[in-house]
């Protein structure tokens, strides 16, 4: 008779054990979404800041105890954007955000191509060869790139300094791209060879239109590299300064509103664009949205 | 006329020798399968004659033209895929359509073309759909009709019902083999499946290793393979090879194995003069016949029987092969 109660205490759980694999369960559930409201909230937040401050008025910015309701107000905007050299600032970002795009998807998608089409002597090596060229960080870079760029008469153009970014976007979008034609049957470009195709036209009828959301998502991603970086850009332009030298140079003494104002132009496009590519930016990190 | 020259095709990757002189000759409207295992050379060779693969050396005729040299586009073939390779950016009547387009042909006869083979393979109600709304078997018949909406002097198909399933192919199989006859287009195809090659094929080029053994229709295979290898790569069961048997008189010189076909046997219960014993194994009882798995002095015999037969397992079967049917295989598995 012992006996059959302790079979029986072990192959059925009590009521005490189902409740504590309830409970930790529960526990394990609460710790998730806590943690994903603090990492939410660490990202948000400085932002709502950001966003409340640059449509405030000075006074408010400046002002304690803050509201909680947060006013809106277009005179610290209307300030800076009328403030002398923004403009041409934003609209030297965009020329060589633009040019950085064009540089990095011209050159990396035949390089991604040939990385998923082909085999040749000395592929791994360039793929690693690729991402080398973020190992070094650019304070350590930008000087020497300033004296050639000298040399060679391509200093303060932004021409040169989207060569800078370029070489900055360049591994990501060879390696988005080859993983993008990776993803693409060979036989879809051979059934197009055998049906009156040269390799140009399949690229172009074929895989380019399969492609073409990756490529302009990495095309994108390019652009915001660009619009993002501040330390080539402070040390290669003067005259032609981009958004970001501006504000780190010309903002660090203007008044705390202002630089809220500044920091929201700066991180608009890059959300907007952002959020416009999210999709291919987790597949091409691995992360399915599905 | 639209015949093949295949002549002295070699070809390696690295240290592999995947085709070791391939010699066909294939006939205008000819139905040719390329049989064999996985590793054969026999998508390589189709690759070749393609285009998609370039030979180490040899010659590739389509009609009088020299093709060897030629990329895909110049030598008016068409290719159906194993996994189909139907555009998922274009719709069916596109995808159809894509061969003549490349080719400059006026609206018109592009729209009638289209239609056309739509027709034949009965997909002409989804002209409009894009491959991803498709099933499997539906994306393998627009892959067959965009081959034959551009009339190509050959057609050329690997694996294209493998992956389909098993009720599917049967049926896509008899409707391949009408749809193909009324187009009279020299065909080659690529299988690792036996019965599919048997049903579909004018003539079988069963590979082995980067050689054809042989080179026949259907028939003459089944019956007379040219090498140990055809034989046991044909059939089901596969032919029976027994070496040097003692008990026959009828051996030719240097042969060394007898080669004959589980069905070839006369069957006896009881012992008869020139009948000879052999030891059942195992029964499988098939329905239309059992097979049987048996020894025969030492050597493993597996026998096609009548199903009425009241055989036992451990039983013994007195056997005789039948005369006409036995065939003989030299030292290099050739047949005598």
């Amino acid at each position: 008779m012992k006996m059959d109660t302790n079979n029986q205490r072990e192959s059925e759980p009590t009521p005490d054990v189902v409740a504590n694999y309830t409970s930790t369960k529960k526990v394990w559930r609460w710790l998730f979404i806590s943690s994903a409201a603090f990492l939410i909230a660490w990202v948000l937040f400085p932002i709502y800041l950001l966003v409340v401050s640059a449509l405030s008025s000075a006074d408010v910015v400046n002002g304690w105890p803050k509201s909680f309701i947060p006013e809106f107000d277009l005179e610290t905007m209307t300030f800076f954007m009328n403030y002398y050299g923004v403009l041409a600032a934003l609209k030297n970002s965009l020329v060589a955000a633009a040019f950085t795009m064009i540089i990095s998807i011209g050159l990396g998608t035949p390089a991604g191509y040939a990385l998923a089409r082909f085999d040749f002597w000395g592929k791994e090596a360039f793929r690693m060869i690729i991402l080398l060229t973020r190992a070094f960080p650019m304070p350590l870079l930008a000087l020497p790139l300033a004296v050639i760029f000298i040399q060679v008469g391509l200093d303060d153009t932004l021409f040169g300094l989207s060569l800078v970014h370029a070489s900055l976007a360049l591994p990501f979008a060879v390696l988005i791209t080859a993983s993008l034609f990776l993803g693409i049957p060979v036989e879809l470009e051979e059934a197009a060879w055998v049906l009156g195709c040269n390799r140009w036209q399949a690229f172009y009828k074929v895989v380019m239109p399969l492609a073409l959301p990756g490529l302009t998502a990495s095309a994108v991603f390019a652009f915001v590299i660009s619009w993002n970086e501040v330390f080539a850009a402070a040390v290669l332009t003067i005259n032609n300064q981009t958004l970001t030298a501006f504000l780190v140079q010309s903002l660090s003494a203007s008044p705390a509103e202002v630089k809220f104002a500044g920091g929201l132009i700066l991180i608009l496009p890059a959300l907007l664009f952002l959020y416009v590519v999210r999709k291919y930016l987790f597949s091409m990190w691995g992360i399915s949205n599905r | 006329m639209t015949t093949i020259t295949i002549e002295n095709i070699k070809k390696s990757f690295g240290d592999a020798d995947i085709l070791k002189s391939v010699t066909l000759d294939i006939k205008d409207q000819e139905f040719t399968v390329l049989l064999g295992p996985s590793g054969c050379g026999k998508s390589t060779l189709l690759r070749i004659i393609a285009g998609l693969e370039t030979q180490d050396s040899g010659v590739i005729k389509i009609g009088e033209r020299d093709v060897s040299a030629l990329p895909p586009r110049d030598r008016n073939v068409a290719m159906v895929f194993q996994n189909y390779a139907v555009f998922p950016h274009l719709t069916v009547f596109e995808n159809i359509a894509f061969g003549l387009r490349m080719k400059k042909v006026s609206d018109d006869k592009i729209k009638h073309n289209v239609e056309r083979t739509a027709e034949l393979m009965h997909i002409e109600h989804l002209l409009s759909r894009y491959s991803g709304q498709l099933s499997g078997g539906q994306r393998q018949r627009v892959a067959v009709a965009r081959a034959l909406a551009v009339e190509p002097d050959v057609l050329l198909m690997d694996e294209p019902l493998s992956n389909l399933d098993a009720l599917l192919r049967l049926q896509m199989r008899s409707e391949l083999k009408n749809v193909l006859e009324e187009s009279k287009t020299t065909t080659v195809y690529v299988t690792h499946d036996q019965v599919e090659a048997m049903s579909l094929a004018d003539r079988i080029a069963v590979m082995n290793e980067g050689r054809i053994d042989q080179y026949d229709n259907p028939d003459e295979i089944y019956r007379n393979p040219a090498t140990e290898y055809v034989g046991g790569f044909i059939g089901n069961p596969p032919m029976n090879f027994l070496t040097s048997p003692h008990w026959s008189n009828s051996a030719p010189d240097g042969a060394q194995k007898l080669g004959i076909r589980p069905e070839d046997f006369l069957v006896s219960m009881e012992d008869q003069v020139g009948y000879l014993p052999v030891q059942i194994q195992t029964i499988e009882k098939l329905g239309s016949h059992q097979q049987l798995t048996s020894e025969l002095e030492g050597q493993g015999l597996r026998i096609n029987i009548a199903s009425e037969l009241p055989v036992q397992q451990g039983g013994i079967l007195f056997l005789q092969p039948k005369p006409e049917k036995m065939r003989w295989y030299d030292v290099r598995g050739e047949i005598i």
